[in-house]
This record gives structure tokens, C-alpha cells and sequence, in this order.
């Protein structure tokens, strides 16, 4: 009876003390580390992508850490799956569908752009 | 025999979950969407337009401190733990060690807020807000930009006592090269430009910098930081309201709902803040 009611316990109220204590060690830790990673790209050891990628990365490790352990979906992904993965899906896609603008100005090289923005004005 | 006592969950239609979690979770996923566009419209304005000669503003263009937002994050870290550990006490009947740990979640947003409020009289001192910065050399705000470096400068000769023999020194305005004038120029540069001899001599001087994109940084910093610190003030009224609940000595298992779905918003809050730490301090 007691481990069945241990077990109910965890389901319904989530992962344990030590659990939520080794998560916070570690976003402590990705925080220093988005950090460090951030001066190396300063002191030019990282190149800024590189630098951008990790700090993305790190971030994303972060988040889901919070939202796996201390927001229960350990718990509650079976249950609320349906609606989350969607929402994420259509929050991907939403930057996604933004690319396309960002990357077209990065290949328009007009040697003549700021002097026509210019004469524009 | 034990294993053979089951308690099956009643059955009844929609989700497998309590109303009031699966509410928060829909209000969540509008609130995943709101943030998702913030961000994604900084995206687009950060990487769109600035070229080599015109970047976006640095962290310390703008008087970011990164060291600061990381102990901005830590704090709020730390506050989604202490809501978390309130949670899991109160689970386990202990209602005043669960009330300690949100006062110690309410210290920390306050604490959060105060770092928030100290950056914001930074960027308002330095006038570095929507529609004040000065993010180019020529038409009318090049003039306007003209007239407050001149007034520094005239400043600095007045009050400055290294400068004192040089009082009523004539100040021009050079001639910009117009493909350079929207360039990144430093206080030290314009100074250079407007009064050479005078401000090289002590590179101390503050003198109002051109930032270009300075106004669009502005308003995309203030318009994130803004929602999100309104995402914060707003959990902190829903743990001061719990804590009242405490002091009357009401809280108990039956509020453990409430805790859990206010913890959710509050880890929600935080997951906000790491991507924004990043995007704005960082990279």
C-alpha cells in the first residue's frame, strides 16, 4: 500500500527535493557558462556564430530543464501534448517564415544601397 | 495483496488534467505566442537592416551591463526553485515552511524589479529611449545632434578647470562624408570632429554618441523588458495574495492548486527571461 501511495505521490506532485536542487545546480551552471561563452567571443577566441549557436543552444537547455522538471511536464507531457507541441510547432514556425527577410538582406550587396537610402531622403 | 487496491480515476469527458491546469496551460501557449513575436520582431529589426558600417547597437553602446543580467537570471533561477520548494512542502503539509519560501520567491522578484528599475534610470539618464537617441548625422536630427554635442562641448570648457584657458573657443562642424556619417562614431570621435585640440587632450570626456539603430534597440529593450517585468509585478501580487492567505494561517493542502498553477506562470516568467537574457545582453 505504501509504495503504491509513494508512487501516486510522485505522479501527482512531480520529481523530488534532489531532483529540483541538481536542475537549479545546473542552470546555475548554463548561466556561467552562456556567460564565459559571451567573453570568448568578445576576445575573439569564438566567432560570433559559433558564439551564437552555444549561447542558443544553452538557453534552449535551459528552458526545457525548467519546463521538464519545475513546470512538471515530466509529469504532464502525456496529458498536455496535444496543445504544447502545437503552440511550439506554430512558435517555430512563426521564425522561421521571418528568415527568408533576414537572409535575403544579408545577400543584397547594392554597392549603391546607402546612397539611395540617402538620396531618398 | 496490495498491489491488487486500485484507484481508478473517475472517468468524464476533455482532458485528463484539472481544469485549472489545463487553463493556465492555454493561457501559457497565448503567452508562448506573445513573446515568440516580440522576440521574433527583434529578430527581424536586429538582422534585417544593420550593415558593417551601421551595426546594431552593442551592449555597451547602450549602457548594458552583462554581468547584470546575468545576475538578474540568477535571481530569477533562484526564485523559481523557492517557488518550486514551496510547492513541494506544501504537498507535504507543511504550510509555514511552504510560506517561507514564497516570501523568500517575493524578495526575489522584488529584487529582480529593483535591478530592472536601476537599467531603466540608466537608459533614461542617458536618454538612451525611444525617439530621444541620436542614431544619425544628417537632416534635422543632424542638426539637433549638432547643437547638444556643442552645447556639451561649450560645457566642458566652462566648468572643466583643465580646459580653462581655452574658454570661448569657436566650435565648427566639420564636414560629414555622407556615406560614413551614419557610421558608428564614438564620444571620443565627434569630440574629435567638432573641437579636435580640445577633446583629444583628455579622453574623459562624455559627449553624446551617435548610435545608429539606437531608437529601434529602444524600443524593441523596452518593449520586452517592459511586458516581461509586467509578467513579473504580476506574479509577485499573486504571491503577496498567498502570503496574506499564510498570515491568516488559511493555508493549507486545499491551496495547493493555486500554488501549482501560480508556480507555472512564475517558471514561465523565468523561461521568458533566458531567452531574453541572450538576445539582448549576449549575442
Amino acid at each position: 500500500m505504501s509504495e503504491m501511495h509513494t508512487g501516486d505521490y510522485v505522479e501527482a506532485h512531480g520529481p523530488s527535493f534532489k531532483a529540483y536542487m541538481v536542475v537549479f545546480g545546473a542552470l546555475s551552471i548554463f548561466t556561467v557558462v552562456s556567460f564565459v561563452v559571451n567573453d570568448a567571443v568578445r576576445h575573439d577566441v569564438l566567432s560570433s556564430q559559433t558564439g551564437f549557436l552555444l549561447i542558443l543552444a544553452v538557453a534552449i537547455v535551459k528552458a526545457l530543464l525548467v519546463a521538464i522538471y519545475f513546470m512538471h511536464l515530466i509529469v504532464d507531457w502525456g496529458k498536455l501534448y496535444y496543445f504544447i507541441f502545437p503552440t511550439f510547432i506554430l512558435g517555430t514556425m512563426f521564425m522561421i517564415v521571418l528568415l527568408p527577410d533576414i537572409v535575403l538582406t544579408w545577400h543584397d550587396t547594392n554597392p549603391n544601397k546607402v546612397e539611395t537610402r540617402d538620396d531618398g531622403k | 495483496m496490495a498491489h491488487a487496491i486500485v484507484h481508478d480515476e473517475p472517468l468524464h469527458m476533455g482532458a485528463p488534467v484539472p481544469h485549472g491546469k489545463l487553463a493556465m496551460w492555454i493561457f501559457l501557449a497565448t503567452e508562448i505566442m506573445f513573446f515568440t513575436a516580440l522576440i521574433g520582431t527583434y529578430s527581424i529589426l536586429r538582422n534585417g537592416q544593420p550593415t558593417k558600417d551601421e551595426p546594431w547597437p552593442k551592449p555597451h553602446d547602450v549602457h548594458l551591463i552583462e554581468w547584470v543580467g546575468a545576475f538578474n537570471t540568477f535571481v530569477l533561477i533562484c526564485s523559481s526553485v523557492s517557488v518550486v520548494l514551496a510547492h513541494w512542502t506544501l504537498c507535504r503539509g507543511n504550510a509555514k515552511q511552504a510560506a517561507l519560501y514564497i516570501s523568500v520567491t517575493l524578495a526575489l522578484g522584488c529584487v529582480f524589479l529593483g535591478v530592472k528599475a536601476y537599467e531603466y534610470n540608466s537608459k533614461f539618464q542617458h536618454e538612451i529611449i525611444p525617439g530621444h537617441v541620436f542614431d544619425r548625422v544628417d537632416g534635422p536630427r543632424g542638426v539637433a545632434y549638432m547643437n547638444k554635442v556643442k552645447g556639451e562641448v561649450k560645457h566642458l570648457l566652462e566648468h572643466d578647470a583643465l580646459l580653462g584657458s581655452r574658454k570661448n573657443v569657436p566650435l565648427c562642424w566639420p564636414s560629414w562624408n555622407s556615406r560614413t556619417a551614419r557610421a558608428q562614431i564614438t564620444p571620443v570621435e565627434v569630440g574629435a570632429l567638432v573641437e579636435g585640440p580640445c577633446c583629444t587632450r583628455n579622453r574623459s570626456f562624455h559627449l553624446t554618441p551617435i548610435i545608429p539603430y539606437g531608437n529601434l534597440w529602444a524600443s524593441c529593450y523596452f518593449a520586452m523588458t517592459g511586458f516581461h517585468a509586467l509578467h513579473v509585478f504580476g506574479g509577485l501580487v499573486i504571491f503577496t495574495i498567498i502570503l496574506v492567505i499564510a498570515a491568516r494561517g488559511k493555508l493549507s493542502h486545499q491551496h495547493e492548486s493555486l500554488l501549482e498553477l501560480t508556480g507555472l506562470y512564475w517558471h514561465f516568467v523565468d523561461v521568458v527571461w533566458i531567452f531574453l537574457f541572450p538576445f539582448l545582453y549576449l549575442v
